[in-house]
């Protein structure tokens, strides 16, 4: 059960970055406002603004989603099976691994491909669905006794065994429904919502004010219980005068030992008060007094639970235990480096988790998404990674990770379908062009078993090479130049040219220059950048429009000295400068690097040379210019001094 | 959730109206941030107009909800920049007030020089962090710096942006009291 906030001080909102002169500087931030002009857009520019809102299409691109045919259930099984499986046929040709592993019609298509069919052409005998009786919840509801909310309903409610879901309502009274019109709320931001709890006398981290959990619920079956607060979402309206939530328990290992004979579980609820909030902020407490209990069926018929061992380039499947409410997977995973510890970022958009920071930054490969291939909302979330108890994931070494998903927007699944499992380099890999996978396994939950998938190469993704010794031999070990990394860069006309260049710590002082040619052949810019190594650490820069912030980076894996130059070139736009005596500044083109004291070239193109590296590093196709900047190459954060 | 997650994830989901939605909150910002890299308007409004129109059918490709502000802002500065780099001919460094704009009327022409002079990165960033509400790292993360060459660049810009105004205002009190 969590424990209620300690009581904590007011504090004024303060910049981390500039104490004394951050964005509570409202002086200034009224006069940018005033100077600029853009306290509201003008009338022109909003009606545009409308107009081309107006003039979209309908239909959105949504997110992709496998297409496979849909089972269903009862009646209907035997129709839509024999459809199916012609439907299935194409499919069969080119991936008979995921047709074998549908349910029902699987052992079909492996007597199928396996020539154990008859030979005279006739449709075989189709396997007949065999209709459960369904468990249902009676919604149960509860009336109010103060101003503004009049009832408390659960409107539906399930347990599979491994989770308790309750869907909730509160009917509102029609003064209190005032707050939901959104015809006088404009402000999308401030959409008014309940949270259980009361408010209490102090304010929290972010300057709101605290709001107690003082709510609670408890669950019991086969003798065993649990009180607590679960999940519980905020209050939401669903535009008929009603306010939604959904509350969830996780159930522990002995209530799930419970379920395995328990027809259904009792359940407790105490919400003695909600809190409206309004502009996000909580605005006014309302006693509201609830208290109820009742029952709710228990189905653990589409649980299925096994262990073994499925290896799929080094990533092994050991453990899965799968609920329509959440799937727990366990896993060992091959150590393939940290992010943290590079030479060469792989680009675009990349959100590591802060979880092991401290360890060098975030271990690489052990970012698993899970999709269902039987139905058409198979989304899931990974709502937990842990780190099983004997792993440190920050260390060198396999790791063994349990992650635990739910099916998006806290629904459940209706049907037991085979499950793909994709274990990426990077988190967030799915969505990058060119996310490298660990390792694909399709799961059957009928028959525990557990095939290779290649989904991803119809994706056009590789695979990780996991044999490799990431520690000793980091990404963009082997892209280097004449002793010269270019580790990232970004050149857009119309934008300032950047780039990050990485070298071994040198023995002696060098000068290097870098060359700005534009698309016609001139030298646009010529900038020296001197090595010094007496102070590894320092920024400098000229009034001709560029900057060099070179610092010194420590691979914390190797423990290999390296320096970087970050270069920034900021007056390389298409615009005139009276600094510039009145020329035209032209966009560049190519860069180069070359040794200042000889005139050597050492890099021809710096650009190309970093789209090489990048797919050599991190594999895929080479897409263009990088537009992201993946900070310095140790995560050793550094000032430009 | 939050709404704003609960909205994108109905957005990426095909529901229009929440793709609709999220534009107009975020009017104000675009328009903010376009204003501060482009001079005139027909510019900014063309370069928004360009960018609803991606954001529209790149929407679905957000990984997480929680950061589409972030996305849309970086949406809005490409299309910002595309669009630069389109025009032909140059760009005056001095841009004198368009039509309409009386907001810069009572301006002296000499400080609106030294406004514009302040380049547009300097004066995006002020923008995105004091208007716009981004943090520091995001800003960085966006325009492809290092969060050091953000922070030396807020730190001019402000120390820049202050000294003109806080010049400006004192002359304007001298004259009058003339």
């Amino acid at each position: 059960m969590a424990a209620m906030k300690h009581g904590k001080s007011r504090k004024q909102r303060q910049s981390p970055v500039f104490p004394g002169a951050g964005r509570g500087d409202r002086d200034l931030r009224e006069m940018l406002a005033k100077e600029y002009g853009v306290e509201a857009p003008p009338r022109s520019f909003h009606k545009n603004f409308e107009k081309t809102l107006s003039e979209l299409p309908e239909d959105m691109p949504v997110r992709r989603r496998p297409v496979f045919a849909v089972l269903r259930s009862a009646a209907t099984a035997v129709a839509v099976l024999a459809v199916t499986f012609a439907s299935l046929l194409g499919v069969n040709t080119t991936y008979p691994q995921l047709t074998e592993a549908l349910p029902g019609l699987g052992q079909v298509f492996q007597a199928m491909n396996s020539g154990q069919l008859r030979g005279d052409g006739r449709t075989p005998d189709l396997p007949e669905a065999t209709p459960e009786p369904e468990k249902v919840f009676q919604p149960v509801t509860v009336e109010g006794a103060e101003w503004g909310i009049e009832d408390l309903r659960v409107d539906d409610a399930w347990c599979d065994g491994g989770s308790l879901c309750l869907e909730l309502s509160l009917g509102l009274s029609e003064e209190f429904q005032g707050y939901w019109d959104t015809e006088a709320m404009d402000d999308f931001d401030s959409l008014p919502y309940l949270q259980a709890g009361s408010m209490l006398d102090y304010w929290d981290e972010e300057g709101k004010q605290a709001v107690s959990e003082d709510y609670s619920i408890q669950v019991s079956m086969g003798g065993e219980s649990y009180t607590g607060i679960g999940e519980l979402s905020d209050f939401i309206t669903n535009g008929e005068g009603r306010v939604r939530a959904v509350w969830r328990v996780e159930l522990d290992e002995y209530l799930r030992r419970a379920a395995d004979s328990a027809e259904e579980i009792e359940v407790s609820l105490s919400l003695p008060a909600f809190t409206l909030v309004l502009y996000g902020s909580p605005a006014e407490t309302i006693g509201a007094g609830f208290q109820t209990k009742f029952t709710v069926p228990v189905d653990a018929s589409e649980n299925r639970r096994f262990t073994q061992q499925a290896s799929d380039n080094g990533a092994a499947l050991t453990k899965v235990d799968y609920t329509p409410g959440q799937v727990e997977i366990e896993m060992e995973l091959p150590f393939i480096g940290y992010y943290g510890d590079m030479l060469i970022y792989p680009g675009g958009e990349v959100n590591i988790p802060s979880e092991y920071a401290d360890y060098y930054g975030s271990p690489l490969g052990i970012y698993p998404a899970l999709e269902g291939l039987g139905d058409q909302d198979t989304g899931y979330t990974l709502a937990r990674t842990e780190a099983m108890e004997d792993t440190d994931p920050g260390s060198d070494t396999r790791n063994r990770m349990r992650f635990v998903f739910r099916p998006q927007e806290g629904g459940r699944r209706a049907q037991a379908a085979p499950l793909r499992l994709t274990v990426y380099e990077l988190p967030g890999g799915e969505q990058l062009p060119y996310g490298r996978v660990v390792a694909e396994q399709i799961i059957n939950l009928d028959t525990g078993r557990v095939t290779l998938g290649e989904n991803y190469l119809a994706e056009g993704r590789e695979k990780v090479d996991t044999a490799r010794d990431y520690l000793y031999s980091p990404r963009g070990m082997d892209s280097f130049t004449n002793g010269f990394l270019c580790s990232w860069i970004s050149m857009e006309a119309g934008a300032p040219s950047r780039l990050n260049l990485v070298t071994p710590y040198p023995s002696k002082p060098r000068t290097l220059l870098f060359n700005g040619w534009s698309e016609e052949g001139e030298l646009v810019q010529s900038i020296p950048v001197f090595l010094d190594l007496e102070q590894p650490d320092q920024w400098y820069g000229d009034q001709q429009g560029w900057s060099c912030q070179q610092s010194l980076q420590v691979l914390p894996g190797s423990g290999e000295q390296y320096l970087l130059l970050q270069i920034e070139l900021w007056e390389t736009r298409n615009m005139t400068d009276e600094d510039w005596d009145g020329e035209a500044v032209p966009p560049i083109a190519r860069m180069e690097l070359l040794d200042g004291d000889t005139g050597e070239t050492l890099i021809d193109d710096l650009s190309a040379a970093y789209e090489s590296a990048r797919a050599k590093a991190w594999g895929g196709p080479v897409d263009g210019v990088v537009t992201e900047t993946p900070g310095n190459i140790a995560g050793v954060e550094t000032d430009a001094g | 959730m939050r709404s704003i997650d609960r909205w994108v994830r109905k957005a990426q989901n095909g529901d229009k109206q929440a793709f609709v939605r999220l534009m107009e909150e975020n009017e104000l910002a675009m328009y903010r941030t376009a204003k501060a890299i482009l001079h005139n308007e027909t510019d900014v409004e063309d370069a928004v107009q360009e960018a609803v129109c991606r954001a529209f059918y790149k929407i679905h490709t957000i990984r997480q909800p929680k950061f589409f502000k972030t996305w849309l802002t970086r949406v809005v500065i490409n299309c910002c920049y595309d669009l630069l780099r389109q025009q032909k001919g140059l760009l005056p460094l001095e841009v004198l007030p368009e039509e309409g704009e009386s907001e810069d009327r009572d301006t002296p022409l000499d400080v609106q020089r030294v406004l514009a002079e302040l380049s547009e990165n300097d004066r995006l960033i002020l923008t995105l962090f004091y208007l716009n509400d981004l943090p520091v790292k995001e800003i960085a993360k966006m325009l492809s710096i290092s969060e050091g060459a953000a922070k030396m660049r807020l730190s001019h810009g402000r120390k820049k942006f202050r000294e003109t105004y806080e010049t400006r205002e004192q002359e304007a009190g001298i004259s009058w009291r003339r």
